[in-house]
């Protein structure tokens, strides 16, 4: 009886984990979505357990919870390009284990391709690969096709293979073509997380289909008829196979959220809630919400005033600090801080730090506005240099005339014109020396006092564990570009050493010894990070960076990192070292024996169409060699969608679970879902499973992250608020 | 002792669920001041219009029942102030006040007494940008719109650009291909004075979506006007209360 409780209350906790899990994702909903799919079990558009062969609109995020008979399945479905979508799933199972030890946990991941677009004449094809670098448990392939009638009527019929050829299956055509395809070998879980490329298309295949009618808006009914036959549920006696016929329905609550809810297998029913999103709308709009700054103060004409353009006042020195003072306050307005300028008779450069604005271009086009009230109409050339608010490191002028502000506030096509305009360089190229520094800017400190939580999501042995207590924070940068920071906490609650997955690997412990550092937690307070950073700028088009102290839970020492970004090129190059040692488990100022010098070289690049790679190519934590590759999908309103994979001279054995290190991060800008001008952002890291083999040194500032904001293609990507 | 484990663990969520969406407000924090503070005006002359927003929020469902906050402004509160005056109406928000702040060549620019948004209008008052109201218009090219209003007479087939920021950061122009016509005669009431208008009609539309503008023209002076802003905003009432 105890059992039983056990693992009802683990089903209800599952059910709210992923709940809230779904809610933390999409909050807040944007406000419209058109043209999205009803997903099937899987998260992938279908009809209740089947695909069917339409994607959802480009970029649209649905994130899934089907959830029946004491098994859910949470999904994470994103349209990476119009016809390829990506699917990463975290299924709760019974009896997992097949020994009745209750729930397990599994992970996987799809691809699908459409290979053609519906027309009129012609029903959309589209081919899935199911679980092709999981467990292996889900793993299916399939062909389908679909087609709408009359905008109500879409039919859909398929041929798969793997799960979806294991009912009512036959010998597989592809066998004619070559006989290793009539035979699927078996399948293998070992480590997981390999592609099995081997069992792709090949052993016995079925057919699927069904019929999806949409009654309003609103509500549509399917009925399908299935191909999978539930093999590994059935060999647990957690589902019996009565009928291959499924029947639901779907319902729109929102245009966002739909219920859908089904008979399966002629056994069970079941409900699937299904949350849309799409990074193109925000729920504010592109433009968002930020108040109205003031409008550029026009001067007057030469004619009309020609005392107002008098440069005499340079000759005076008392006014230098007035208009200091000016510029000060009318930048703190603005939501900028003045840290440096150089000021003449007809030009000012002014350096800022921007703790506001997301994109650099609304916090130049600010700045400007802000200018206008501070100098004398003779200050014609305005040479704005945006500072990373983090790192103080400087980008780019951005040089803008006052009378082509003046004149093309209003006009038509004045986002491009004044782009057109504006003269752009790299603000190192400049002469700081003759820079005046503001005073009372440095030494700058901050602190806090507040509650902290540390989570670790879809573990294979538990999808939620979290630790809470209490952080106090420090910040304290004695001059520009000179960072000292640093938390101790105190746990108060939490589960995160309760894990039972440790197994350590053969490597040095780089990362499996992590329970060990999370056991210490509950002895007293710990420093998860204290360190120093300097960051300064060597050269035109360099950036470096030297960081010392305890960067992370489990290492510390020293790190210097130096990026090249060359102009107008889609390239940059970097390269970090750092000698680090292993803390101690208690996280406080002691060291253990293992030390070790990592570093990478790393590359980047800018694909056409908003997808950038990085590769990083060095030696990891426990001294393995290999290389790390980044593809990620961003968006010019500072949306990420992005997947990393590494690979190293370990061997799947060697690594253990998951056989390589992989995972997916999402950054969502905080301006995107509150309308206002942020800087912040929320980021995701769903790893699969955090290993000795392929771990890099964490904590230490990316030069090329801090630096991007002010570059020049982003600068661009931003242009748009320039007025804003 | 297994129940009481997963107990403990719904209650951390839930105290997670606490923490994740309390942190920031339950956070103590301090600065040595890098922020700006809070810009405070005291707008003595405009003090008569502040009081109205609190029947703003009447002003849209109960209709029937609710003060109309127009009966709130009186002639003599406008002309105590200095700068030309703007009652608008924004669909779903209520009303505003707004005042003029600047102007310059053909264009004015205008912010809210009690809101952060602003508007830049052209002499004639049509809107040219929006600032504030989210879904915010970029840019209007009201051009035509100036020469069929000098004009007076009916017209067919211009082209009108309508400018936003779409959800991705980026300029987005969309086209309307608009007639315009008149469409009666109407005697207005603003802060307890009347005026004897023409009504005219603006009749756009793009492949996707359709509007009308209605301009209320007393002489030259647009002495009312009702705006498309973008689709989600949709139209404005302008009202202006200063002769």
């Amino acid at each position: 009886m105890e059992v039983l409780l056990d693992r009802l209350e683990q089903n209800k906790s599952l059910l709210y984990i992923a709940s809230f899990l779904v809610g933390v994702i999409v909050l807040p909903l944007s406000a419209q979505q058109n043209q999205v799919q009803s997903v099937n079990t899987y998260g992938v558009p279908g009809m209740i357990d089947m695909p069917n062969a339409y994607m959802q609109p480009d970029a649209e995020i649905t994130n899934s919870l089907a959830y029946f008979l004491n098994s859910a399945r949470l999904s994470l479905t994103f349209q990476i390009t119009p016809r390829l979508q990506g699917v990463f799933r975290y299924s709760a199972i019974e009896d997992y284990s097949g020994a009745g030890e209750g729930l397990g946990y599994d992970r996987s991941f799809d691809l699908r391709y459409q290979v053609f677009t519906e027309t009129s004449r012609q029903p959309a094809l589209t081919i899935g690969l199911q679980d092709f670098g999981g467990t292996g448990i889900y793993e299916g392939e399939y062909v389908v096709a679909s087609k709408t009638f009359q905008d109500r009527l879409t039919l859909t019929g398929g041929i798969g293979w793997g799960q979806f050829g294991s009912y009512g299956s036959f010998n597989n055509p592809l066998g004619e073509i070559d006989d290793g395809f009539k035979t699927r070998p078996d399948e293998t879980v070992g480590t997981g997380g390999q592609f099995s490329t081997n069992q792709w298309f090949r052993g016995p295949a079925a057919f699927f289909g069904g019929v999806s009618y949409r009654y309003s808006d609103r509500l549509r009914f399917n009925i399908e008829y299935s191909s999978d036959d539930y093999a590994y549920e059935r060999a647990r006696e957690t589902i019996e196979h009565r009928s291959p016929i499924n029947v639901g329905f779907s319902y729109a609550l929102r245009p966002d959220v739909t219920l859908s809810g089904y008979s399966l297998l002629g056994d069970t029913v079941g409900l699937n809630l299904t949350f849309a999103l799409n990074p193109k709308t925000p729920p504010y709009g592109g433009s968002g919400n930020d108040p109205a700054p003031p409008p550029f103060r026009q001067r007057p004409s030469v004619e009309e005033s020609p005392e107002a353009w008098t440069t005499d006042w340079i000759n005076t020195p008392a006014n230098i600090p007035v208009l200091e003072q000016n510029m000060q306050l009318a930048l703190s307005e603005a939501g900028l801080t003045l840290v440096g300028y150089y000021l003449d008779a007809t030009e000012v450069e002014v350096r800022f730090l921007n703790p506001t604005y997301r994109t650099t271009a609304q916090a130049i086009g600010r700045a400007a506005r802000a200018l206008t009230y501070a100098l004398p109409a003779s200050v014609e050339r305005l040479s704005l240099v945006s500072l990373d608010q983090e790192t103080a490191l400087s980008g780019l002028a951005v040089t803008l005339n006052r009378s082509d502000l003046e004149e093309l506030e209003d006009d038509p096509s004045s986002v491009q014109a004044i782009y057109d305009r504006a003269s752009i360089s790299d603000a190192a190229a400049g002469e700081e020396n003759k820079l005046t520094s503001m005073e009372g800017v440095y030494p700058a400190w901050s602190w806090s006092l507040g509650p902290y939580v540390a989570a670790t999501l879809w573990d294979s042995d538990n999808p939620f564990r979290t630790d809470a207590g209490v952080e106090l924070a420090g910040r304290y940068e004695p001059r520009s570009g000179l960072v000292f920071s640093g938390q101790v906490r105190r746990k108060l609650v939490g589960n995160r050493n309760d894990s039972v997955q440790q197994n350590p690997s053969p490597l040095p412990n780089v990362r499996t010894s992590g329970d060990l550092y999370r056991d210490e937690e509950d002895e007293g307070v710990f420093i998860p990070q204290l360190m120093g950073e300097y960051f300064f700028r060597p050269g035109t088009r360099l950036y470096g960076r030297i960081s010392a102290g305890y960067f992370e839970t489990i290492f510390g020492g020293l790190s210097t990192e130096i990026l090249w970004r060359p102009e107008n090129r889609r390239w940059s190059l970097g390269a970090d070292i750092s000698y680090v040692k292993q803390r101690e488990f208690d996280q406080l100022f002691g060291f253990q024996d293992y030390s070790i010098v990592t570093g990478h070289v790393s590359g980047y690049y800018h694909h056409a169409a908003g997808f950038y790679s990085q590769v990083d190519v060095g030696r990891y934590l426990a001294g393995d060699y290999g290389f790390t590759y980044t593809l990620t999908r961003e968006f010019d309103n500072g949306w990420r969608v992005g997947g990393y994979f590494s690979q190293t001279d370990v061997s799947a054995e060697e690594f253990g679970e998951g056989s390589f290190d992989k995972g997916i991060i999402v950054t969502i800008p905080i301006d995107w879902s509150s309308g206002e001008s942020s800087i912040g952002q929320q980021d995701l890291l769903v790893q699969t499973i955090s290993r000795d083999g392929g771990a890099k040194l964490e904590g230490v500032t990316r030069l090329y992250e801090a630096t991007r904001r002010e570059t020049q293609p982003e600068l661009e990507r931003g242009w748009a608020r320039i007025w804003r | 002792m297994a129940v009481k484990i997963t107990r403990l663990r719904l209650f951390l969520i839930v105290l997670v669920t606490i923490f994740v969406t309390g942190c920031e407000r339950l956070t103590i924090s301090n600065a040595n001041g890098h922020l700006g503070a809070e810009h405070v005006e005291t707008q003595t002359p405009f003090n008569a219009f502040l009081d109205l927003r609190g029947n703003n929020a009447a002003s849209g469902d109960t209709q029937q029942t609710a003060l109309d906050p127009r009966s709130l402004i009186t002639r003599e509160a406008v002309e105590a102030v200095d700068v030309p005056l703007y009652f608008v109406e924004v669909p779903g928000r209520g009303f505003e006040m707004f005042r003029q702040v600047s102007a310059h060549k053909e264009h004015s620019y205008w912010r809210a007494l009690n809101g952060t948004q602003g508007f830049t209008l052209t002499e004639h008052g049509l809107v040219v940008r929006t600032i504030g109201l989210g879904f915010d218009l970029e840019n209007a090219d009201q051009t035509p719109t100036v020469a069929v209003l000098k004009s007076r007479q009916p017209q067919r087939g211009y082209v009108k650009t309508y400018r936003k920021i779409n959800g991705l950061g980026r300029i987005e122009a969309q086209e309307f291909v608009c007639d315009f016509s008149r469409s009666g005669v109407e005697t207005l009431i603003l802060a307890q004075r009347s005026y004897t208008t023409r009504i005219f009609t603006e009749s756009c539309k793009s492949e996707t979506e359709m509007f009308d503008n209605r301009y209320w023209l007393q002489g030259n002076v647009l002495r009312a006007s009702e705006q498309w802003i973008s689709t989600e905003i949709g139209i404005i009432r302008l009202e202006r209360l200063t002769d």
